[in-house]
């Protein structure tokens, strides 16, 4: 577990990442495990942003490259890809570095322009994590996403 | 008022949910009551009357004080109905559905502040039994312990007892009244019966001394058989004569004789091990459920998980073990059990979570019954297979489409007693729902003999809601028209009841049909009667699969999908595929079947090795027909393709894919979120060392690669009304011998080639040596079998009688046994002949609907003469 430096209000926990060069997290709250995958069955004719399904101890689960639906070129899985698998669905993110797990104080502001950044409903805004903004995920919104998206009904 | 008070909430719970499900349990009995009326068997009522007494208590228990009152009065009432006091015709089953729907109200309530009275239906089911000349029956025990008895008596004896004109009665003792107040000796009981009748049965010993009967002893129960009636029996006995019970050894449940039951033991549990099932008269029979128990959902679903993880493992552990190539046999049977034990296990969870489709019916007959009495029709419902199973979340999916159909027909099809009279129908109308399983799918189909449904009517409706233009409906069939019910908006009520008049059921009705992935269509006849098809596929079943593979990727195809596969070798392929109207078709079975490849599909890329510049290039050519006919360039491992014949309703396609491997039982998960796209697929699962491989969908891929059907179909059509215009040789018609030599291997022979053809048993068939003779009229013939002369596969002996052809012109005595002969066939087409075929086959064609070939009879009379004369001079040679 991170610092806990005992001070927040809020009382809620994020596990950081990284996709590319966006710093990220996600609330603990929504995720059942971060696992490292040996090997992906890719699913043809899935939407871009899925490269494909693996064996999680006899589940089957989805895994979505998060980057793509950010605007990024799809990553490679290389030997020791990690993913975040949500608690809510069968569903794993597939990420580039795994980080710690700290405390937020302070709410979720939405993401400043500045950023450069598509709205995506899978991010839910950004907060201040030892100055540095940091996106952070929505396991909700994210599922949504996945749905709209393979509809062609949003970008 | 009738929240409980005095318990914790979770022991409430636990009565609250008996009570729903003693309440689910009543209404068919209820149902089946009122049809078999004054028929009606007691098991039927005692069944009844069990799950009410069940109701009363667990109320009791709950402090449900307004239930518990009804079930009261529906007690007696059913009491009555037993004792024969009271007959089953109108009003009482009326009176008794509204007491049971009142007590689904009341349960529905708990959770609300207020209560709803019970009064009237509590005062309707008491008008019945309080009648002027009887006496109102309080069934205090009677019943009940009838039910205990029947377990403890000798049926055998109770018969001969009324054979002697004697009446059966319980008697119920106190023994502080009836012994110790009265200074009485049970023994002295005893003299008294045996002063007047038999005593069949005591439950306590005869011979006690009174003292030991001590206060607190509940009743003690002896069996009488007397000719006395109940007043002077109890007069005799000196006991009251509310103690007296008559019973009706008819109508007592007896338990199997066995053995490991000692008489007089009071074990209920043990004499319910089986069930006893009693037919009532119209054929239902009526099961005593022995034990069930209550399971958490949660727990299920988990279970399942790990069956499916069972499986998997069974599968790698399998693997490992045939590579290792164990030869300690051992192993091997303990591998078999597992393989057994695995499998069983399997069965038996995806069966915990099934339910047969007959408890959605109860709900069904109820509609109907309701329905049809509101409207003055009158409808036989009828059930054929309500004992398949399926998954209880379809069943829960199925509840309201099928609710809105059965309305439907009871409304719309079904037409009023004059109207059917004046048809000439029978004045009860029917709706009859079938139901069945055939591989991974569930048929259901619900008729009626009603008034059917207008084609051109719909057809009318749906243009004038402009959901369909006037020429397109012009140029559809019948049966188009009637399916255009399935459009938002279409209905032909003429009144617009507040059911199902409103023409917003059918397509919803679709809708939720096709959230479980499955189909329906509606055929009809106008006034004879309208069927509705509806299938679903066992998402959640284990299902076989073929395994195949291309690309290096690996794919799963369920066998109820599948029709069959053959081979083709390389090159075949490239000659036997051609191009109609866009698609690539293969001539098949008469017909034409489009054809295509699964890796273009997917849009997998493959390398191939080319042998000229050998080297590993990306596959760029992807029609599979072209101008290229000699030798493939690229040559791939093993060579050939396989065809895999698949099914989209009627329509059949193949799927060519380079490799096939074995077929396995799979577990299916279905496609996750954000898959929706994934048309080819219908789920995925997991596949030994493989991990997780694809489930192919064959309607899917039918879809994704925009196959042609009606294309296909008329040119099909084209072919076989024009059979001049082709460039084919051999036009006159060539009488062939057809037979099966091997299962599904099958040859022909030009009848102008044989000499002669014998039938005989295989039982005239020796083997001498190496040598095999038939004697046949008189004379002893050399045989080969096919395979011996040229190589194909071996026969199966099935003992059946067998056909031995013996070919024109041949030099020696022999003969060639070639298996089951099938028929003789004109053939009018030309073979297809093949640059690469075994020796002995001249080439192949399709007949009927069989793959055939042609046997080479030149090469085949050589080879029987080379053999002749290789075996006569061996035997020379042993001489």
């Amino acid at each position: 577990m991170g610092d806990n430096n005992g001070s927040d209000t809020r009382g809620w926990q994020v596990v950081r990442f990284t996709i590319d060069d966006l710093s990220m997290g996600i609330d603990i709250l929504g995720v059942r495990e971060v696992t490292v995958i040996a090997r992906i069955t890719p699913v043809q004719q899935a939407p871009s942003f899925v490269r494909g399904l693996i064996n999680l101890r006899g589940q089957t689960v989805t895994v979505v490259d998060l980057g793509v639906k950010l605007g990024r070129p799809g990553r490679t899985v290389g030997e020791q890809a990690h993913v975040i698998v949500l608690k809510q669905a069968h569903v794993g993110i597939l990420i580039d570095t795994i980080g710690e797990i700290v405390p937020v104080a302070g709410g979720i502001e939405p993401v400043p322009s500045t950023m450069g950044f598509v709205e995506n409903d899978a991010i839910e805004g950004v907060v201040n994590l030892e100055h540095d903004p940091v996106l952070i995920v929505s396991p909700e919104g994210f599922l949504d996403s996945m749905v709209t998206n393979s509809r062609g009904e949003k970008a | 008022m009738g929240n409980s008070q005095n318990l914790t909430p979770g022991f409430a719970r636990e009565f609250i949910a008996d009570i729903r499900d003693d309440l689910e349990v009543l209404e068919p009995d209820l149902l089946a009551m009122e049809a078999l009326g004054s028929n009606v068997g007691c098991d039927l009522v005692n069944n009844a009357f069990r799950a009410v007494h069940s109701i009363k208590g667990g109320a009791g228990f709950a402090g449900l004080t307004h239930l518990g009152d009804l079930a009261n009065s529906m007690e007696n009432v059913l009491t009555a109905l037993r004792e024969k006091k009271l007959s089953l015709v109108f009003p009482v089953p009326d009176v008794l559905l509204a007491g049971l729907d009142r007590m689904k109200t009341l349960v529905a309530a708990l959770d609300s502040d207020t209560q709803p009275s019970h009064e009237r239906e509590k005062l309707a089911l008491e008008a019945l039994i309080s009648s002027p000349d009887g006496t109102v029956y309080h069934g205090r025990c009677g019943p009940f312990l009838a039910d205990r008895l029947g377990r403890m008596l000798d049926p055998g004896v109770l018969k001969k007892a009324v054979s002697q004109g004697k009446l059966i009665y319980a008697v119920e003792f106190d023994p502080q009244q009836d012994f110790l107040e009265k200074n009485r000796r049970v023994r002295e009981l005893l003299t008294d019966i045996e002063s007047i009748g038999e005593l069949v049965f005591a439950d306590f010993d005869p011979t006690l001394a009174p003292g030991t009967l001590g206060p607190g002893q509940g009743p003690l129960t002896a069996v009488v058989a007397t000719i006395l009636d109940p007043d002077f029996l109890a007069q005799v006995l000196e006991v009251e004569s509310s103690r007296i019970i008559p019973l009706d050894p008819d109508a007592m449940e007896f338990p199997e004789p066995s053995p490991q039951v000692p008489p007089g033991s009071e074990h209920p549990e043990a004499s319910g091990a089986g069930m006893a099932m009693s037919p009532l008269p119209n054929g239902l029979p009526q099961e005593v459920p022995a034990t069930t128990i209550r399971v958490n959902v949660e727990l299920i679903s988990r279970l399942m998980n790990l069956a499916g993880e069972l499986v998997l493992t069974r599968n790698q552990f399998r693997s490992l073990v045939e590579r290792i190539a164990v030869q300690d046999a051992g192993v091997n049977q303990v591998m078999q059990s597992l393989n057994t034990v695995t499998s069983l296990i399997q069965e038996d969870i995806m069966r915990l979570r099934m339910q047969p489709f007959g408890n959605l019916v109860s709900r069904f007959r109820r509609i109907v019954r309701d329905l049809s009495n509101s409207l003055g029709k009158r409808v036989d419902l009828l059930v054929e297979g309500g004992e398949v199973e399926l998954d209880k979340r379809v069943l829960e999916g199925l509840a309201n489409p099928f609710t809105h159909l059965v309305r439907n027909f009871v409304d719309h099809g079904i037409e009023t007693p004059d109207s059917r009279k004046r048809a000439g129908k029978p004045t009860n109308g029917t709706i009859l729902i079938r139901v069945g399983q055939q591989g991974g799918q569930v048929h259901i189909s619900i008729q009626d003999d009603g008034r059917g449904i207008d084609p051109d009517t719909i057809g009318a409706v749906a243009v004038d809601k402009g959901l369909v233009t006037r020429e397109s409906v012009f140029s559809m069939t019948d049966k188009e028209k009637i399916n255009l019910v399935f459009k938002p908006g279409v209905s032909t009520a003429e009144t617009i009841t507040d059911l199902s008049g409103r023409g917003v059921g059918m397509d919803v009705v679709k809708t939720n049909i096709e959230n479980l992935k499955g189909r329906i269509e509606i055929e009809s006849t106008p006034g004879r009667g309208t069927r509705v098809q509806i299938t679903i596929p066992l998402t959640l079943a284990i299902v076989s699969a073929l395994i195949v593979g291309t690309g290096g990727l690996r794919f799963a195809i369920p066998h109820m999908q599948m029709q069959e596969v053959f081979h083709l070798k390389p090159g075949e392929l490239q000659t036997c595929v051609e191009r109609v109207g866009g698609f690539d078709v293969l001539g098949f079975r008469g017909g034409l079947l489009p054809v295509v490849r699964l890796r273009t599909l997917l849009g997998i890329e493959t390398l191939f090795f080319d042998s000229i510049t050998r080297e590993e290039r990306r596959e760029r050519r992807f029609s599979i027909s072209g101008p290229r006919r000699g030798q493939d360039r690229r040559k791939q491992a093993g060579g050939g393709i396989f065809v895999i014949v698949l099914k989209q309703g009627i329509n059949r396609f193949g799927l060519l894919v380079e490799e096939m491997f074995d077929t396995e039982e799979i577990v299916v998960t279905p496609l996750g979120p954000g898959l929706s796209t994934c048309v080819c697929f219908s789920g995925s699962t997991f596949n030994g060392d493989s991990g997780v491989i694809m489930i192919l969908d064959a309607p899917g891929m039918a879809d994704q690669a925009r196959l042609g059907f009606g294309a296909v179909a008329r040119e099909e059509k084209r072919r076989r009304g024009g059979k001049l215009g082709e460039e084919k040789q051999g036009l006159c018609p060539v009488n062939l011998m057809l037979f099966s030599f091997a299962p599904d291997d099958y040859f022909v022979v030009p009848l102008a080639s044989l000499a002669r053809l014998d039938v005989i048993r295989p039982t005239d068939i020796h083997t001498v040596g190496q040598q095999r003779f038939m004697d046949h009229k008189g004379t002893t013939t050399t045989l080969f079998f096919l395979d011996e002369i040229i190589p194909v596969a071996p026969c199966e002996p099935s003992g059946g009688p067998v056909g031995v052809i013996f070919p024109r012109g041949l030099g020696v005595s022999a003969g060639i046994v070639v298996g089951m002969v099938m028929d003789t066939v004109a053939f009018c087409e030309s073979m297809n002949t093949d640059p690469v075929s075994p020796d002995g086959i001249r080439g192949t064609a399709f007949i009927g609907n069989r793959r055939v070939r042609f046997l080479d009879m030149e090469h085949i009379s050589k080879r029987m003469e080379t053999l002749v004369e290789t075996a006569g001079s061996m035997i020379g040679e042993e001489e």
